[in-house]
């Protein structure tokens, strides 16, 4: 056929295709005429039966492993190689093949090891392994498998190693556990066959059963010593950078699980290992020989290493006879943390002599051992003691309750992982971080692996906060929707992109002013938020190719709409609301009809309910705080069951993303320092910054009062969140209030002798006044407030931004009258400061995505400084007037970059200027000036945070 | 035992050579790759369904992953890796099927057939049918021949062969019909 034929071909192939079969014949006949080879050539072609679908579907690499599973043939029986005569093959190994031979000069028979192809064939290479090979050869001990040689011949590499029958310790133990006493007699062989290596410097780094040979006279031997190293320094020349993954690979050695199962914790994270590896590597073996199975096991290799990481040997599967020396051996050769490890394998020896099968312990210097051991046993009960070591409810209280069968971390960098979302088959989890600096998109395998970053290099500047709805993986898995804009673009508002995943690929724009997008279960539709920042948030339902959008919940002034989440069968989509910028508190979860309707609130609090997940059956995963103040996951299997808590410990979860199947999860775990800092007002040079409290007493919105004798500041160090006072420098610190509530973003008054604040003390929100000394609280109103309370001059009433219309609005309240009135502003207002000095309101304008501005006016709505020109945009900002009524301190948190800090002069002819830019994980909350004007002290919030990944039996 | 795992950056490397004509490179790429592929196989024994698309393409991403740097690359640059990994991958499976076929041959002949009932190549054989297949469909049609590599050897996506071609992605969909249902004919004849 020629290329003009086959095109002909296919374009009446794809004409035929498009219309219905019942017509194709007749097209055929008309497009084809007389040609009737044409005719059956594309005939032929559109005669697949309904199965060729799927015909190629499968990528090749399906089969690969019914290409590459089968030994290769073993090539060198009966040749010879050099003085050695091969005899034949008794094992592969994953470094090669390994033969039995004849020295026909010693007359004795030999291990011969040939070295594979990747390793012989770089010189290189060669030389370094050759060099560790001769390091090992020194080794000569009763329980070590001799090192005799090197050998090559003809191109063929080949260690010569001592022959040692017998069957290995895995093969034994394949028939079930040891006696003890067998046990220990094993054991110690391989202790002393350690403790002889290492104190050469030799680590063993692969001790496994199947490197345990029992020869028939009762004598160990432990071979492959070092050779993991050899091999791996062989393979780290210099232009080929260490590798960062530990042996992953199973071995052919007919176990199910290989190596991994004795992968020390420090191993599987790809550290650096040291004879303590081998320590815990012993504990391993031990176990495994004491109730014959494996200390640490999984289906998978991922599950192993999870098993290694976060769980405990099961320490109850000992025989009750087990003697608790043996006991403590075990638990001290398999602490995670390989500086709570045994030291030294020699002090394991010490205690399985104990049980009196070598009477020649006291040679080995057992009393210094002893004091170690008690300084080890102290040591450890101290740490676990004290470490606030998060916890996972292992076991359901009820029946409908998840339980999440294990947990580890994936990324426990000191970047901020924040935004996840877990593919559909839960292999993989794309997360936002900021490791290389900007906030980027990667891509991590829950099997290992380096994560890979997906748009270093696309010309994307990707959203830095993920409060309105992190990153989400299309139902097919070949989708990343992230928020983000074109580089360099002034636009104020990010759109919805997509970027090919797993792999990456080139970025395409999906949804214009959107994010947090989420596709329905069944892929069909799409879900988002239209983000308009103080001016309220939308969430829109569209098409799954964004056509025939409609706002399912309308933008009100004030509300930030987040996280909205599809539920199990599509008719409903939960979502957060608060007034609160950021997901403060209260934040509250409602649902709506996909189809329309009234959104009905399905978690009610005063505090925070966010991130809702429904699961597969109808229940819903939240992150809340009812009675604290950091977040953890709960469950309600339905809308009216008793909520239950999943998650205790250190630190805020949240973020919660599912697999398709309900049973691998992903959430962020974020720790806060929150401490109060004071940053010089000085432009000349850098601002210095001084922590005031140290970040781990939840220290927030400093109100330093006028006079600058008493600050007053919301704290979390008590448990609960209440206010307390303290030196303008942070020092002398004392609790103003104590109730089991919410109270935040106090404020003196200007006679600093009451401080009004925001409490959800009575079950609802309000605000209270109380006096310095913390009598006589009082509730003005109860509202919803949406940032800062601030004074008048006068001490007669209090200013602060309610939710609204299309945007929010001030409201001022009478601290003794009480009546309320509304201060109207030509585009709505929110963060009020109220000048010390003057009937001077300074305020933010709100005016879209990106867009909110400095204003001024004054309690009568007069319109102040309009002339002065629109400056910095202050998103999600906050206001503080300085002492002297002449310069405000102005925040913007833009949801799209870094917090900033400015100053604002509005006479000057300079009226705004940048005195600092925080990193983008540190949020400021609250600021405050210095009574002489000089310095400020503002909260800085930082979230350290990292992903976490749980899963659920089937 | 462990692991003559290789870097990313030597991969890339050696890639880059191959692209640039010297074949020695992929004399060093096929063990590097072949003990990626032994991993995977591995793996698929211990944990994988059978016949589950999307694992496999999950599997195929996790061994680039692996193997190649793709961090620091560009993704024009990425493209051209994605359209050498498809070749390197066919160049491989196909000549350990062939040694495959040969090792089984023993003195029987060989039938050169495909089972209908299987979506995916099961014998060696058919790995090899196939191959020759692709290239007499190459002769006629470049591009068609080319998706079929990148989506089946290579193991990527629509959106990604897209990118690789630059062509949109309705494109691929249409190309790929087709030429499955040619090779399809072809391998049945």
């Amino acid at each position: 056929m020629t290329p003009e034929r086959w095109r002909q071909v296919s374009r009446i192939y794809y004409d035929a295709l498009a219309r219905d079969s019942r017509e194709r014949p007749s097209f055929l006949r008309e497009a084809c005429r007389d040609d009737e080879t044409l005719r059956r050539e594309v005939e032929s072609l559109l005669a697949q039966p309904a199965s060729a679908e799927k015909f190629l579907a499968e990528p090749a690499l399906a089969m690969a492993p019914r290409l590459v599973d089968d030994p290769p043939e073993p090539t060198l029986t009966g040749q010879r190689l050099g003085v050695y005569e091969i005899l034949d093959l008794l094992g592969v190994g994953g470094m090669g093949e390994v033969y039995r031979a004849r020295d026909t000069k010693l007359g004795r028979d030999v291990a011969v090891k040939v070295l594979p192809r990747l390793l012989s064939s770089e010189p290189e290479r060669l030389a370094r392994f050759e060099r560790e090979a001769r390091l090992l050869a020194s080794l000569n001990h009763p329980n070590i498998a001799a090192i005799y040689g090197f050998e090559e011949t003809a191109g063929v590499h080949a260690l010569v190693l001592e022959l040692v029958d017998g069957a290995t310790l895995a093969e034994r133990l394949q028939r079930g556990p040891l006696p003890i006493a067998a046990t220990l007699k094993i054991a110690r062989q391989i202790a002393d066959a350690l403790e002889a290596a290492h104190e050469r410097g030799i680590v063993h780094r692969d001790l496994k059963p199947q490197n345990v040979k029992v020869k028939p006279d009762g004598t160990v031997k432990v071979l492959d010593f070092g050779l993991a190293k050899a091999a791996m320094a062989a393979a780290n020349d210099a232009d080929v950078p260490p590798m960062s993954a530990a042996p992953i690979d199973g071995t052919r050695e007919g176990t199910i699980l290989g190596t991994t199962s004795y992968m020390s914790p420090e191993q599987s994270r790809g550290h650096a290992v040291d004879k303590r590896t081998d320590i815990w590597a012993f504990g391993c073996v031990l176990y495994e020989m004491l109730t014959g199975r494996a200390a640490f096991a999984g289906e998978t290799t991922s599950d192993t290493i999870a098993a290694i990481l976060e769980r405990e040997p099961d320490l109850s599967k000992l025989s009750a006879t087990t003697p608790p020396a043996v006991r403590r051996v075990l638990q001290r050769c398999l602490a995670k943390d390989p500086k709570r490890r045994l030291r030294d394998i020699g002090d394991a020896h010490a205690d399985l002599d104990d049980e009196g099968f070598t009477p020649a312990a006291e040679s080995r210097g057992r009393t210094t051992r002893r004091a170690l051991w008690w300084a080890f046993v102290l040591a450890v009960g101290t740490a676990l003691g004290g470490a606030g070591v998060w916890l996972i409810r292992a076991l359901p209280t009820r029946e409908s309750q998840p339980s999440f069968s294990r947990a580890l971390h994936l990324t426990t960098t000191p970047a901020h992982e924040f935004g996840p979302a877990i593919s559909p088959d839960g292999k993989w989890v794309a997360y936002l971080s900021d490791a290389r600096g900007p906030t980027d998109v990667w891509v991590k395998f829950v099997a290992g692996g380096e994560p890979a970053n997906l748009t270093a290099s696309m010309g994307l500047e990707i959203q830095v906060r993920s409060a309105i709805g992190g990153l989400e993986i299309s139902s097919d898995g070949n989708s990343i929707a992230v928020q983000a804009r074109e580089r360099g673009s002034t636009a104020p508002t990010f759109d919805t992109w997509l970027i090919p995943a797993p792999l990456g690929g080139p970025p395409r724009k999906f949804v214009e002013t959107a994010g947090a997008l989420r596709w329905s279960p069944d892929g069909r539709r799409i879900v988002y938020v239209r983000p308009g920042e103080t001016r309220g948030d939308a969430i829109v339902v569209a098409d799954a190719n964004g056509g025939n959008p409609r706002d399912l919940v309308s933008a009100r002034g004030g509300w930030h709409t987040h996280w909205p989440a599809w539920s199990a069968d599509g008719e409903f989509v939960y979502f957060s609301q608060t007034i609160a910028t950021w997901n403060g508190e209260p934040s509250e979860i409602f649902r709506v009809p996909a189809s329309g309707g009234e959104p009905q609130v399905v978690v009610h609090t005063t505090r925070r309910a966010l991130f809702p997940l429904p699961s597969r059956a109808g229940g819903l995963f939240y992150a809340a705080n009812p009675n604290g103040v950091e977040l953890d996951l709960w469950w309600r299997s339905s809308m009216r069951s008793e909520p239950q808590r999943l998650t205790t410990g250190v630190g805020e979860y949240g973020e919660l993303r599912m697999s398709a199947d309900g049973r691998k999860f992903v959430s962020t775990l974020i720790e806060y320092r929150r401490a109060l800092v004071s940053i010089a007002v000085m432009f000349d040079r850098s601002p210095g910054l001084r922590y005031l409290t140290d970040g781990f007493g939840g220290d927030l919105e400093p109100c330093i009062s006028p006079s600058g004798g008493r600050m007053v500041l919301s704290s979390s160090r008590s448990g609960n969140r209440n206010l307390w006072t303290a030196d303008a420098d942070g020092s002398n610190l004392r609790p103003l209030t104590s109730d089991a509530a919410i109270e935040e973003r106090p404020s003196f008054s200007p006679d600093a002798r009451q401080v009004a604040f925001v409490s959800d003390r009575s079950g609802e929100h309000g605000i209270w006044v109380v006096n310095r000394d913390g009598t006589a609280p009082r509730r003005l109103a109860i509202t919803p407030v949406l940032d800062t309370l601030t004074w008048s001059p006068d001490g007669q009433q209090i200013a602060y931004a309610v939710p609204g219309g299309h945007a929010p609005d001030l409201s001022i309240i009478g601290v003794n009258g009480g009546a309320v009135h509304t201060l109207v502003t030509p585009n709505g207002a929110h963060s009020p400061s109220w000048s010390p000095l003057a009937d001077v309101i300074a305020y933010l304008e709100p005016r879209g995505p990106g867009r909110t501005y400095l204003k001024f006016v004054s309690s009568r709505g007069q319109v102040l400084y309009s002339t002065l020109p629109d400056g910095p945009a202050l998103t999600n900002g906050f206001l503080a007037w300085a002492p002297d009524g002449k310069r405000l301190a102005a925040v913007g948190v833009p949801g799209s970059a870094n917090a900033s800090i400015w100053i604002v002069e509005p006479d000057s002819s300079e009226p705004f200027r940048k005195l600092i830019e925080l990193p983008g994980e540190v949020r400021p909350r609250g600021i405050t000036w210095t009574s002489d004007g000089s310095s400020l002290v503002f909260g800085r919030q930082e979230a350290l945070s990292d992903l976490v990944l749980f899963e659920r039996p089937e | 035992m462990p692991p003559f795992q290789a870097s990313p950056g030597s991969v890339t490397r050696l890639l880059l050579a191959w692209r640039a004509g010297d074949e020695t490179a992929l004399a060093r790429l096929t063990p590097i790759v072949h003990q990626e592929l032994q991993r995977i196989a591995r793996g698929c024994i211990r944990r994988e369904r059978p016949g589950d698309s999307f694992q496999a393409t999950a599997l195929v991403h996790e061994a680039y992953l692996r193997l190649v740097d793709t961090q620091h690359m560009n993704w024009q640059n990425r493209a051209h890796f994605l359209a050498m990994a498809a070749r390197l991958m066919r160049r491989i499976l196909v000549d350990l099927a062939r040694a495959r076929q040969s090792q089984k041959r023993g003195g029987g002949a060989v039938q050169v057939s495909f089972n209908s009932a299987l979506h995916t190549p099961d014998k060696a054989q058919d790995l090899v049918a196939l191959d020759q297949a692709l290239q007499a469909l190459a002769e006629l049609d470049e591009r068609r021949s080319r998706i079929v590599e990148l989506r089946f050897f290579g193991g990527l996506s629509v959106e990604e062969t897209a990118a690789v071609l630059t062509v949109s992605p309705e494109t691929v969909m249409r190309d790929w019909k087709l030429a499955r249902a040619w090779l399809r004919r072809e391998l049945r004849k």
